[in-house]
């Protein structure tokens, strides 16, 4: 049924007892580069790290709450929705300062930089995400990349269920190391039109032979915390102060990326905490 | 039935409410490292928290333990909620972080000795079915300076029993002050706050089982204890000297936390520098309600 009121807030996490307090305390597999958005999947501690499938275009596969890497979370009692409340993140490591995303990590493929056109199978987004929702793409290095910049694109179904949509050229960096974005950016610009995917269909190998492997990952974002000052805790209200109260479907695969101001390795805790009505 | 709105939470409070002040000192000089997490379990001004008895037996820790904040039951047929809290530390001080705690559970051993002879750390009798604590690892006699693995054996929110390894980079590391945790990164200056670390999708701990040590473990004079802590919230302070407050009820997402009928608080700190030596008062504002 949703919150319609923020004292049904109050109420789930004092009458019903249906908030979650997620905990995590996470440091990064890798240090970060200033300015280069990083993916959090691999970094180890609470909960424990993340990995991939097998390489390979084939290899897709959904990602849910059951996934070693994810934040484990009880779903929504029968007949309720669970939504976002709030999050709060420390980070604790000299000058690791930036932003921390939450998301819930949909579904990947494990691919090699000069992964061979061809069908992609088994990322597909539509088992989580309601009719009319779209996922956005983001590609991390899982391997370092050779000093080659590679191009690609990729096919896709998109939010409205259309087939034969098609990314713009994407350049892969020269010499990117592992978590961090195999691109320029964060999120994968859509053609136009478009604001997100449901399932990731094909991959068309324009040009380079480098060597390496990144990820192509379906991803839903849902809170953003900036971390301005070390060791000082940041909070984020969704529900009075930023009002966002993101779904949190059944089985999200609920996860971090982080945008970095600088090259360190980045040592961080919270919670995050979802209730439901 | 808890709380069932905030003009019911505000009537409550000013009806059942209980402020709950505390003072801890933190002039002892145990800081270690910048943003390295201590425990204020020794600092408490009213009654100084003990560890408990070396290479002992497990205990239960209650709002009647000796460095637990000095809480009042709730009401009959009530359960007490966490409504907010609010601090100040001193203009010579520094900013930090402080993450409040209920300590349920703790067994204290020689470092590089594993304890558990008396039987396993067990939470489960005070939280809630599914509920997980999180491991603290503190130091409670200076310690050397060697790192080694350990191995922790425990049971997860589904009580099935797992296990997960701290695995240092190096094998040298700081010398240990009381009261700061052990660190779960390479022993030199990245820290995390020191919740020993989970395998798979494993949320958190009901019971440390036990703890593993490699074999040739160096046993030095110094001491470890674990705890199994609830997570209840926290506050940042980011200027010394400016009071800063948390409001649970009417703020931050609304979300009171029910605590155990006898909890027995406490806190982190995450301090901003190497010498934050001072005093840091507040209150907890804690709300009986049915």
């Amino acid at each position: 049924m949703g919150f319609t009121g923020f004292d049904q807030v109050i109420n789930a996490w004092t009458v019903t007892l249906t908030g979650q307090k997620l905990l995590f305390s996470k440091i990064s597999a890798t240090a970060s580069v200033a300015n280069i958005p990083m993916d959090h999947w691999k970094a180890t501690g609470m909960p424990a790290a993340g990995a991939y499938g097998t390489v390979g275009k084939a290899n897709g596969r959904v990602t849910t709450s059951s996934t070693t890497g994810s934040m484990p979370f009880t779903n929504a009692p029968g007949g309720t929705t669970c939504n976002l409340i709030a999050e709060e993140a420390t980070v604790i490591t000299t000058s690791a300062t930036g932003s921390l995303i939450l998301v819930d990590f949909i579904a990947d493929v494990l691919l090699d930089y000069s992964e061979t056109t061809g069908t992609i199978v088994g990322v597909d987004a539509t088992s989580r995400l309601p009719s009319g929702a779209g996922a956005q793409l983001w590609l991390p290095v899982v391997t370092g990349f050779s000093a080659v910049a590679n191009t690609w694109t990729f096919g896709y179904t998109n939010q409205a269920g259309v087939s034969s949509r098609t990314t713009p050229t994407i350049t892969g960096v020269a010499s990117r190391a592992a978590d961090k974005s195999a691109t320029a950016g964060l999120w994968t610009a859509l053609q136009a039109g478009d604001t997100g995917i449901r399932t990731l269909d094909t991959i068309t190998h324009a040009t380079g032979a480098g060597t390496g492997q990144f990820a192509a990952k379906l991803v839903r974002p849902l809170g953003t915390v900036p971390i301005g000052t070390i060791g000082l805790c940041v909070s984020r209200d969704f529900v009075v102060e930023l009002p966002n109260m993101e779904r949190i479907y059944d089985n999200s695969c609920l996860g971090f990326l982080w945008l970095p101001t600088g090259a360190q390795t980045p040592s961080f805790f919270g919670e995050v905490r979802v209730a439901s009505n | 039935m808890g709380i069932p709105s905030i003009a019911a939470g505000q009537d409550d409070m000013v009806k059942y409410g209980q402020r709950v002040p505390f003072t801890f000192n933190y002039t002892t000089g145990n800081w270690g490292n910048t943003f390295a997490a201590h425990s204020a379990w020794t600092m408490n001004l009213n009654v100084a928290g003990a560890f408990p008895t070396l290479d002992g037996a497990p205990r239960i820790c209650t709002s009647a333990t000796p460095g637990a904040l000095r809480v009042q039951a709730p009401l009959a047929g009530s359960s007490l909620y966490v409504v907010g809290f609010d601090v100040e530390v001193p203009s010579t001080s520094t900013g930090m972080t402080l993450v409040l705690l209920d300590r349920i559970c703790d067994i204290q051993a020689t470092e590089g000795a594993a304890p558990f002879a008396s039987g396993a750390l067990d939470a489960t009798s005070k939280i809630a079915a599914g509920e997980t604590c999180v491991c603290l690892t503190e130091v409670s006699a200076t310690t050397s300076t060697s790192v080694y693995a350990t191995q922790y054996n425990y049971t997860n929110q589904a009580n099935a029993a797992n296990n997960s390894t701290y695995s240092p980079k190096t094998t040298t590391g700081f010398a240990g002050l009381v009261g700061q945790l052990m660190s779960y990164s390479d022993g030199s200056q990245t820290y995390t706050p020191s919740y020993a670390p989970l395998s798979g999708t494993d949320a958190g701990m009901r019971t440390l089982t036990s703890i593993t040590l490699p074999s040739g473990s160096v046993v030095a004079p110094g001491a470890i204890t674990y705890s199994l802590c609830r997570v209840i919230n926290t506050i940042s302070i980011p200027n010394a000297g400016t009071p800063e407050c948390r409001d649970f009820l009417t703020q931050n997402g609304g979300t009171p936390i029910k605590l155990r009928d006898d909890p027995c608080l406490t806190f982190l700190i995450l301090p901003q520098s190497t010498a934050p030596d001072g005093v840091f008062n507040g209150y907890v504002n804690l709300l009986s309600a049915p």
